[in-house]
């Protein structure tokens, strides 16, 4: 009897767990986000959970960016702490696990609305270098570091630095790249995972940033893209900012495209471009891969489609 | 004393359940993309949620009869959030139980062979009263003592003896704990029960840890511990005071703990000492684990030391095979000395 009781029970549970997609057991859990977050953030700072399933196609879109990608273990489901102080949108907070000599090394990462590094801490990191890292000089190093700034610091297949950077960290070159690592999964993930969930904010901050809008009208799009209209004061449009995914109807990095009241690109945000930086007004150049002016061209369609 | 404690924690529970539901209806609805639908956040959103199947067998040289624990559970993780911030979070592990033949056995299971449901844990963290020094947990807590406080050794055979110090290893209540920016603390008020329901007269416990911050190569804790708590014959009034310190070195850990304290007026030391060693992600953990015991009673010592070589293997998200060999050193008056083995295979999905 007992034994059959078992049996069915395994039934019941087998069978809830599948009708309900379970996922297992979180990897890399960021266990108590506000000591982190005190010792990031001088002035007192909101946080609010976000859970979202990291899943193969997340993993595989990681590897499209990357040159390496996310262990079996890292899938399920993760958490980013949304960052939010006096009412303003204000980063991101994540936590990523790498495989090291000395075991996992979790890194907890701060982004701005950019998703460029503004700080990070150890949650668990057991290499004698420990403290090199930790200190100011490594930190001022990383602080404003965008996905490609980071991607060049690594050799073409992720697991060296790049040269010039073989000085700056002799003799501790095995733990600076698995934190170099950690920050380049970290924003991969971050901008695959929830990057629809977060759009809104960022759209918004950027056209704030950018055209001084204060007040802000939010038009979802398909496939998880988004246009946001900024306006003044007096309710006149004074940019829009879209974001696109790179490739439609499925899971990939996303484009942000800042324009102003005229239609111009005040600021192009992407993981896979060279650098994401503010660009002149008129930047449809010749010179810009096909595959960018294409991006582009739909970014623009997307903003202004009626 | 007794009599507040009691009512303080018989409401926990009731107050954990309704703050946890109600606060998300109270404080939803903000236009963003995450919570415009409050049920769906419970549902889908901010929740995490895992069966876990597991099996344990235990070969004592002793009997040579072998043992089994089965175990039927779920984990449940969510995280109740207003538009722009955290309140509190709800988790819940409550598990069905197996014995086989089970010989020696916890307080609560009745028989060898029995089946039973316990709630591991079951609490409400409420978060969003402070900025984070100080949170409020009700419900069934695990006891904020030692270096099980910092691993969570629920469901492995890894276990670091709160359950033999203390007599209970969670226990209905509530707590008040905190992170700050060089030390974390936890301090708790329970019904001194254990995984019991009834009432059994004025028992309480009071315990709390205060140590550095978790996520240092260096942690040092402190623990103590006072009640009348549950026993298998009366109530025993215990108090404990420990020191736990954990160094990581590379891929070694070295764990020690040493509590010292008193039953009733008999005197009690207990002793930890572990070495580990991981592999680069941590799938592989072997680990040399030492415990001693010291008890002194009407001026007479009794003492007992185990040691265990231990492997845990966990290939994947799923996965979790663990092994244990453990020799007594010395045992107490009338006890033989045995070599255990002992194995379980989890499933985690």
């Amino acid at each position: 009897m007992p034994s059959m009781l078992m049996h069915v029970m395994l039934g019941i549970t087998t069978t809830f767990a599948t009708a309900l997609t379970l996922n297992a057991q979180a990897f890399c859990a960021l266990r108590d986000p506000i000591r982190h977050i005190k010792l990031m953030h001088d002035s007192p700072t909101e946080y609010r959970s976000l859970v979202a399933r990291i899943d193969e196609q997340v993993r595989s879109a990681v590897s499209e960016l990357l040159p390496f990608t996310l262990h079996a273990r890292e899938l399920g489901r993760h958490t980013l702490y949304v960052l939010t102080e006096e009412g303003r949108s204000n980063g991101y907070l994540h936590a990523r696990s790498e495989a090291s000599p000395w075991g996992m090394v979790e890194v907890v990462w701060s982004f701005d609305e950019d998703l460029r590094v503004r700080a990070f801490r150890f949650q668990r990191c057991r290499a004698p270098g420990r403290p090199r890292f930790e200190s100011e000089s490594f930190h001022k190093w990383l602080k404003g570091q965008s996905f490609s700034d980071l991607l060049e610091a690594l050799d073409q297949r992720g697991l060296a630095l790049a040269p010039k950077y073989k000085k700056q960290f002799s003799g501790e070159e095995r733990l600076a790249v698995t934190i170099i690592r950690s920050a380049l999964k970290a924003i991969a993930v971050t901008d695959l995972a929830w990057g629809s969930n977060i759009a809104e904010r960022r759209l918004t901050t950027l056209l704030a940033n950018t055209c001084g809008a204060t007040r802000f009208e939010t038009k979802p799009r398909k496939n998880q893209e988004y246009v946001v209209i900024g306006r003044n004061q007096s309710g006149q449009e004074v940019g829009r900012a879209a974001r696109i995914l790179e490739r439609e109807n499925q899971i990939s990095a996303s484009r942000i495209v800042v324009f102003n009241a005229d239609r111009q690109v005040l600021l192009e945000s992407a993981l896979r471009q060279q650098r994401a930086s503010t660009l002149p007004a008129t930047p449809m150049a010749e010179s810009q891969p096909p595959s960018t002016l294409n991006i582009r061209k739909r970014a623009t369609l997307t903003a202004y489609a009626q | 004393m007794t009599s507040w404690i009691s009512k303080i924690t018989h409401c926990a529970l009731p107050i954990a359940a309704a703050a946890s539901f109600a606060t998300p209806g109270l404080t939803q609805g903000a236009s963003t993309q995450w919570s415009q639908n409050p049920v769906a956040d419970w549902i889908g959103g901010n929740t995490r949620f895992a069966m876990d199947l597991s099996y344990r067998g235990t070969l004592p040289s002793v009997t040579g009869k072998p043992m089994g624990l089965g175990a039927i559970g779920f984990d449940f993780h969510h995280v109740v959030s207003s538009a722009s911030r955290d309140i509190g979070t709800v988790t819940a592990q409550g598990y069905l139980l197996r014995f086989d033949n089970a010989n020696t056995r916890p307080g609560f299971v009745e028989g060898p062979d029995d089946w039973d449901w316990t709630w591991r844990i079951l609490t409400f963290n409420y978060t969003a009263l402070t900025d984070g020094w100080l949170n409020i947990k009700a419900g069934h807590l695990e006891m904020p003592y030692g270096l099980e406080w910092i691993f969570d050794s629920n469901g492995t055979l890894r276990d670091y003896q709160l359950g033999p110090n203390l007599g209970i290893k969670a226990d209905w209540g509530v707590s008040a704990n905190g992170v700050l920016k060089n030390f974390e603390y936890e301090v708790s008020v329970t019904r001194g029960l254990g995984m019991e329901i009834r009432d059994i007269g004025d028992s309480y416990a009071i315990c709390g840890r205060i140590g550095t911050p978790s996520d240092r190569q260096l942690v040092v804790g402190l623990s103590g511990f006072h009640g009348e708590v549950i026993s298998p014959g009366p109530l025993v009034n215990r108090t404990r005071f420990g020191i736990d310190v954990q160094r990581q070195l590379g891929a070694w850990t070295l764990l020690g703990e040493l509590s010292v304290g008193d039953d009733n007026d008999d005197s009690r030391t207990q002793a930890i000492a572990e070495l580990n060693w991981v592999n680069n992600d941590e799938s592989l953990m072997i680990y040399l684990q030492d415990v001693g015991r010291w008890r002194e009673s009407s001026g007479k010592t009794d003492s007992q030391n185990r040691i265990a070589l231990g492997a845990q293997y966990r290939p994947d998200n799923n996965w979790d095979l663990s092994t244990e060999l453990r020799q007594d050193l010395e045992t107490l008056p009338g006890a033989e000395r045995a070599f255990t083995l002992v194995a379980q295979v989890r499933y985690r999905f």
